[in-house]
């Protein structure tokens, strides 16, 4: 399996550039999308393990979960795994539509999720009907993160009984419902009645690259929640040494030492399972992928739940509060548990994945 | 009169008196709103079943311990406005059992009413955990005491019209031995309250600042320095409230609730035997936690102390089952439990249409707001300390 264990002098590189750029954001607050997104395309983090030939810089998915862990120890909004994994499915289906979104003039994101699924990366109930060349789309997408700033949605759509296929709809041509989510990112929910929409994949082309970018995303996603993990976990870590209680730093207490140390193996192992997904995704073989992507969001957010909650945790009553920064990591380590299958239905898929 | 009789007592009266708006807002988990709160209060008053565990004598109706717990879990599960916890179940005791006649006739019957909220004035930014070294001073100017200093952690205060503060008045001797327990107006000079917003978004908490608060010496709770001993007193209480089991109990019944109407790959969510699994392992654990309460009431209720840290494991074990079951019920929910739903947007314009209508509102900025109840009322590290120095004394 072709894990990378260590990472190339470009990837560090790359980690000390966005590390010192987020180490200046204030994570109770959501960035400027604009301009964040403009400032990415111009640094290269929205080329990063695109083949070159399409306008990226070669690499693999070891590049982008550099730059989405480190995203997400700075908890940056913009939805950067969102749009590497659309990128993904254009790459392979509209392979001329990859160089502007790496440009960052388009931010197209993948609308497949539905309320029922639950995780299930073929549970797809919206329908597709022909209507001359145009197609009219009718479903529920949920839990669509990145939203407000998309101008066009892949959805996916039950073709007939032919299979799930990839349509896009424009921004503005579907009901969007947008909303803000509890950890502070612009998301929606696409409301599809009878909505226009133009054929990208038919099933047979649709199914591969679809099951590729959804367990790539799952991986990515676990890769951006191990970043907070790292820094709730840092922050914890100075508290300790800061604060006194009974005459002492509590950094002395036993106890607080040995939760302090279980978090610290809770976000190693995260770290170790992610780069085995991330190993799975390079080599490409379907279904051992499919299992370890399970695997890493399974495993990442039991972890991250862990940490952050013991992040506040320690803390005690600060630790609850709006304007110190635990909480809002472990907002995003919940939210994360709580989009396409928790850690409790992705131990349920890897038990299905396994019996199959 | 048989519990049975006594519980279906209780919830008649609910079913009378408790407008349903009133429950269907009590049950979203939001905190709790002065006037609702009011409201409620007054009704219990004219029943006489205010205050649940005060002496008869006080005002309280009389009840065996089993009568409370049945009490407080049906209010709970009918979403009844929770009375002040400060006046009632803190600060009352105190007056009743250390206050003067004329603090008795004063204080009590306004708490009774409803008419007045009480805060806690307690913790200090650097004493947390380790309460005992506080520093908000207050020094005897003639009938005066004039107090300066910083409280933090103050739930309610903003709507609070009194609140009962723990001050140094001595830094002789031990840190314990030079505190006081003193009653203080809010509206008097010198007290400023700033709002603490939680990782909810919502409103609870409060910082009180104190500068040169003049307050009358006969507010002094029993004697200068010993506010310490009737500190410990309460703080028992508090953890007893912390058993947290209507919660539980209501949190687990939400999310089975939940469970049945929302539909997880074209089934009902509760048909989900793994789901199902997990939600009976929490059922039980409740029912153990639940029974634990029942013995620690029976022996109090028999004068009878078989020596274990009773109140510890309560709170130890109360809060943190309440917690699973808050996530159980977030997880329930799925994508969308995603949206925030914040207080005021729900009280000024429920959203029509919004993912997650209405199952989902209120229960994540709930769950993140208990995320305190392990921290708050000593947290549950200190209560596992607790327990090790009962068990380890040599």
């Amino acid at each position: 399996m072709a894990i990378q264990f260590i990472p190339s002098e470009v990837q560090t590189m790359l980690r000390d550039g966005l590390r010192r750029w987020g180490g200046e954001r204030d994570v109770r607050v959501a960035e400027d999308f604009a301009q964040t997104w403009q400032f990415a395309a111009k640094q290269g983090w929205l080329m990063a393990g695109l083949p070159e030939e399409l306008g990226g810089l070669g690499g693999d998915v070891f590049d982008m979960a550099v730059i989405a862990e480190e995203f997400g120890r700075a908890l940056v909004r913009a939805p950067y795994v969102e749009v590497t994994v659309a990128a993904t499915v254009l790459a392979s289906v509209a392979a001329d539509r990859v160089a502007a979104i790496v440009g960052g003039e388009t931010c197209p994101l993948l609308a497949h999720d539905e309320p029922d699924a639950r995780g299930d990366h073929d549970w797809v109930s919206t329908t597709a009907e022909a209507d001359g060349s145009d197609w009219l789309l009718t479903g529920l997408k949920s839990g669509i993160v990145g939203a407000g700033e998309a101008d066009s949605f892949l959805v996916t759509a039950q073709l007939g009984d032919r299979g799930i296929a990839v349509f896009e709809v424009a921004a503005g041509d579907g009901p969007l419902h947008t909303f803000v989510t509890f950890d502070d990112r612009s998301a929606g929910n696409l409301r599809l009645e009878a909505t226009r929409a133009t054929l990208l994949a038919a099933p047979d082309a649709a199914a591969p690259v679809l099951s590729a970018a959804l367990d790539q995303r799952l991986v990515l996603e676990s890769a951006e929640v191990l970043g907070a993990m790292e820094r709730a976990q840092e922050i914890t870590q100075e508290y300790l040494l800061t604060r006194k209680q009974y005459g002492h730093v509590i950094a002395d207490f036993q106890a607080l030492r040995h939760r302090i140390a279980d978090m610290f193996i809770e976000t190693e192992q995260a770290r170790s399972i992610i780069l085995r997904g991330l190993g799975a995704l390079v080599d490409g073989d379907s279904a051992p992928r499919a299992l370890m992507a399970a695997a890493v969001k399974a495993r990442v957010t039991q972890a991250a739940l862990f940490v952050c909650g013991n992040a506040i945790q320690l803390h005690g009553g600060i630790g609850v509060t709006d304007e110190y920064p635990v909480g809002h990591f472990y907002k995003r380590a919940l939210a994360f548990d709580q989009r396409h299958g928790g850690s409790a239905r992705q131990v349920e898929r890897f038990a299905e994945l396994s019996a199959r | 009169m048989t519990d049975d009789l006594f519980r279906q007592e209780v919830k008649a009266f609910i079913a009378a008196e408790l407008p349903r708006d009133m429950a269907a807002r009590t049950l979203l988990g939001y905190h709790p709103h002065r006037p609702d709160v009011e409201f409620w209060t007054a009704k219990l008053h004219a029943r006489g079943w205010s205050a649940m565990s005060w002496p008869v004598e006080y005002g309280g109706p009389g009840w065996t311990l089993n009568q409370r717990h049945i009490f407080e879990e049906e209010c709970f599960i009918a979403g009844c406005p929770a009375v002040n916890p400060q006046a009632f179940a803190l600060v009352g005791p105190i007056i009743y059992a250390l206050g003067t006649e004329a603090q008795k006739q004063r204080f009590l019957p306004p708490i009774l009413q409803g008419t007045h909220f009480w805060a806690q004035g307690f913790s200090e930014p650097n004493s947390g955990s380790d309460l005992a070294s506080l520093k908000t001073r207050a020094i005897r100017d003639g009938d005066e005491y004039v107090v300066n200093g910083q409280k933090i952690w103050t739930s309610e205060a903003h709507y609070c019209d009194w609140i009962f503060l723990l001050v140094r008045t001595s830094t002789e001797g031990k840190p314990q031995a030079g505190i006081s327990f003193l009653l203080a107006d809010l509206k008097s000079p010198g007290i400023t309250i700033r709002p603490i917003i939680g990782i909810d978004g919502g409103h609870i908490l409060n910082e009180v600042f104190l500068e040169d608060v003049r307050v009358p010496a006969e507010n002094l709770i029993g004697e200068e320095n010993k506010g310490w001993t009737y500190a410990k007193q309460l703080l028992g209480a508090e953890r007893t409230h912390s058993a947290e089991v209507p919660r539980c109990k209501g949190l687990l019944a939400r999310a089975k609730a939940v469970a049945a109407a929302i539909t997880a790959r074209g089934r009902p969510l509760i048909d989900n035997p793994h789901f199902a699994r997990r939600l009976a392992q929490l059922e039980i654990e409740i029912l153990a936690h639940e029974a634990t309460l029942w013995r620690c009431v029976s022996e109090e209720e028999a004068g009878v102390n078989l020596g274990s840290p009773t109140p510890s494991i309560l709170k130890v074990k109360g809060t943190e089952l309440a917690q699973r079951a808050g996530a159980i019920l977030v997880e329930a929910l799925g994508d969308d439990a995603l949206p925030e739903y914040l207080e005021r947007d729900y009280f000024m314009a429920p959203p029509a249409g919004a993912p997650g209508e209405p199952l989902a509102y209120g229960v994540v900025s709930d769950f993140l707001y208990r995320r305190s109840m392990t921290i708050y009322g000593g947290t549950n590290e200190v209560q596992r300390n607790i327990i090790a120095s009962q068990l380890l004394r040599g």
